[in-house]
């Protein structure tokens, strides 16, 4: 699981172009949208559609469920994960 | 187009010449060879100014959004001076920023899903709704595109915005990029890479800039200018000369330094 989390920190940090930003420097557990790294709804459209390229992983629409799995690099590995098996 | 509307649009008009008056209180540019004050002074040929306050850097959050053509049209206008109260914003750009478009487009020949920041940023007022966003400007924006003319027409708008609101200042900025492969054929020779943001205020006592419209005289109609025209009025801003015109298609813009 760890390395599926360096995997989609490295994934947000280019898909999102976060230059002043090391996927290392991610926490985990910190929110990713709104507080913690701050990013906004553009971002969680261009994040499914990374998703979609690189697990192919298909979000059709925004549940109250996505947005958990959104909600941290550690809900959104299990999520990568769950949905790979 | 028809006869007619070709006769139309090229009818003189025969009101008396229309003037109007506004100072530059500031300005800054940015192009991929020069930044700062100081390069495009040299550049100008002018006089070296002592340096201003460090100027505010593009927020991280604004730069990672923004594709070349854009970030030269934020370092632009976040290298002004600070201004009291909200200026209101004019933007011109013939092209915005068609590395978007073109990303877009490629993505759709593919097959592939478009990219939802692409799309959500390619309509042409997108940049000047992003960058006003940032910068915490609620005063309104206009976004203009005029073709070969699109810098006259942003400096026609703002000129006209200081006329009705002599109290507001206004914000012009120009940005361009010339476009990518595979659009070579439909490039300006003149197009370079450039952001210019230029503070309009209504003339008082000092040095204001007159400009005037006039319709172009056929020989020299469309001729090709060795400089853009956004260039070209800084460099007269900034250096001597008492006057510039820049013929377009169917005008000429003057502009000259008043007292």
């Amino acid at each position: 699981m760890r390395e599926l989390e360096l995997e989609l920190k490295k994934l947000i940090v280019t898909t999102l172009a976060l230059e002043d930003i090391r996927p290392e420097e991610i926490d985990s557990e910190e929110l990713l949208f709104g507080e913690g790294l701050g990013l906004d709804s553009i971002d969680a459209l261009e994040l499914g559609v990374a998703l979609r390229q690189t697990y192919g992983i298909r979000i059709e629409s925004v549940t109250a469920e996505v947005r958990e799995h959104f909600a941290t690099v550690a809900s959104l590995a299990r999520f990568v994960a769950a949905s790979r098996e | 187009m028809s006869e007619t509307a070709t006769e139309l649009t090229r009818s003189r008009p025969t009101a008396p010449e229309a003037r109007l008056r506004f100072q530059v209180t500031d300005w800054m540019a940015a192009s991929p060879e020069r930044r700062g004050r100081a390069a495009w002074l040299d550049w100008a040929g002018a006089p070296a100014q002592p340096a201003a306050d460090a100027a505010a850097p593009v927020p991280a959050s604004l730069r990672r959004r923004l594709r070349q053509a854009g970030l030269l049209a934020a370092e632009a206008l976040f290298g002004l001076a600070p201004l009291t109260g909200q200026p209101r914003l004019v933007f011109c750009s013939r092209h915005g920023e068609f590395q978007r478009n073109l990303n877009l487009l490629r993505q759709l020949v593919a097959e592939e899903p478009l990219s939802p920041t692409d799309f959500s940023l390619s309509v042409h007022n997108a940049i000047a709704g992003l960058i006003s966003i940032a910068s915490g400007n609620r005063a309104g924006h206009t976004a203009i595109a005029a073709g070969r003319e699109s810098f006259q027409a942003g400096l026609l708008e703002a000129a006209v915005l200081v006329k009705a609101a002599p109290e507001q200042p206004v914000v012009l900025v120009h940005y361009d990029e010339p476009l990518p492969t595979p659009f070579e054929p439909f490039r300006d020779p003149a197009e370079t890479p450039i952001g210019l943001a230029l503070v309009l205020k209504a003339a008082g006592s000092g040095p204001a800039v007159t400009m005037t419209l006039e319709p172009a005289r056929e020989e020299k109609a469309g001729t090709e200018p060795a400089e853009s025209p956004s260039l070209a009025f800084l460099r007269f801003l900034l250096g001597g000369a008492d006057e510039l015109s820049l013929t377009g298609r169917w005008r000429t813009w003057r502009w000259r330094h008043a007292a």
